[in-house]
């Protein structure tokens, strides 16, 4: 995408121009910068980490080259609580770069991440989970999403991948 | 940016510098970043307790943004704590008159939002809410969340957890 500007009367409509205005800001805006990965029947994954982790990096981290400073990031999957004794809860959140967009971990706010899942005391208590926000303030450039994940709430807590779907993505807006 | 009614272009027409920025450059800066108006909250604020009746969520800024298009995504993002049997419910109040979630005066039997709470939380949960308003028609709107409860039970978490109400012309 190359950013639009006005011509000047007078000024010369060359292919360069067209190509560039024309043709790539065409083909950018028809296919914007987007990575989506998705997981239909992986192993379930557990978490005990208190503080975040990868869920796995070789497969959901993102990375897209941006020209503007916005985009949309999304996480969706199932949470399953497999204790009926012990409330199971997880957080997730998104490492842009070298920083967490929701919870900065080096303080009090946002400990419950951008999403936060809590189970019911019963065994194999499954719920779905979906957050999708825009991050603003991004620099063009190259950026690299990478969703992370705690247990908040008991010792442990599952991200289920078996039969199930997971998607992260990010697209730029 | 402003958005121009794509045009056919007739034989023999003169390609006038005031056509093609209309055209080409003002729709493609408005294509590439089209009206949008976010807020997230990644800082403390206040809780704030639900009441029966519905309220605006006193955190979250009234969006105002100019469509071109007329159809509008809403996203938000939220977490509350509540008892079993609770109920959250959640509209979002147009141009300070119209409720997105019946086009009218008075909002809907069922809200935008209606999220039942089986169990007893104090950490709270997430609940995450997208919606299309279509045909908002051209020019500015503006969008007030708001949120009520069956009890006065659950508390809409402000503090150290993540909230946004985010609006974008699609």
């Amino acid at each position: 995408m190359n950013i639009p500007r006005n011509l000047l009367v007078g000024e010369g409509l060359t292919i360069t121009k067209l190509n560039r205005y024309v043709r790539d800001n065409t083909n950018y805006l028809f296919s914007r910068p987007m990575r989506v990965v998705t997981s239909r029947n992986l192993s379930n994954l557990i978490v005990t980490s208190p503080t975040p982790v990868p869920i796995d990096d070789s497969l959901y981290a993102l990375k897209i080259t941006m020209v503007g400073n916005e985009a949309k990031i999304w996480i969706k999957g199932l949470f399953m609580t497999d204790n009926a004794t012990t409330t199971q809860g997880a957080a997730f959140d998104f490492l842009i770069d070298n920083f967490f967009y929701a919870s900065s971990m080096n303080s009090s706010p946002h400990t419950r991440g951008l999403t936060f899942v809590l189970g019911k005391t019963t065994a194999n208590y499954e719920q779905s989970f979906y957050c999708e926000t825009i991050v603003q303030n991004l620099s063009p450039g190259i950026h690299t999403f990478k969703p992370r994940w705690f247990r908040l709430i008991g010792s442990t807590a599952t991200l289920i991948r078996s039969g199930a779907l997971f998607q992260v993505g990010v697209m730029e807006i | 940016m402003s958005w121009n009614t794509p045009k056919t272009w007739s034989t023999n027409e003169v390609l006038s510098t005031i056509l093609l920025n209309q055209q080409i450059m003002e729709n493609g800066e408005h294509l590439f970043r089209r009206p949008r108006a976010v807020f997230a909250s990644r800082s403390d604020l206040a809780n704030q307790t639900m009441t029966t009746s519905p309220q605006p969520v006193t955190a979250a800024p009234v969006l105002e943004l100019i469509t071109y298009t007329g159809n509008v995504e809403l996203i938000v993002n939220a977490h509350f704590t509540a008892n079993s049997g609770n109920i959250i419910y959640m509209d979002i109040l147009r141009d300070n008159k119209y409720w997105v979630s019946s086009n009218k005066l008075a909002i809907s039997l069922a809200p935008l939002l209606v999220h039942a709470f089986d169990y007893t939380t104090s950490t709270g949960r997430a609940i995450g809410l997208r919606h299309i308003d279509r045909n908002v028609g051209t020019g500015l709107h503006s969008y007030k969340l708001y949120a009520w409860s069956n009890s006065s039970a659950p508390v809409l978490l402000l503090t150290g957890a993540f909230f946004s109400f985010e609006a974008i012309e699609t």
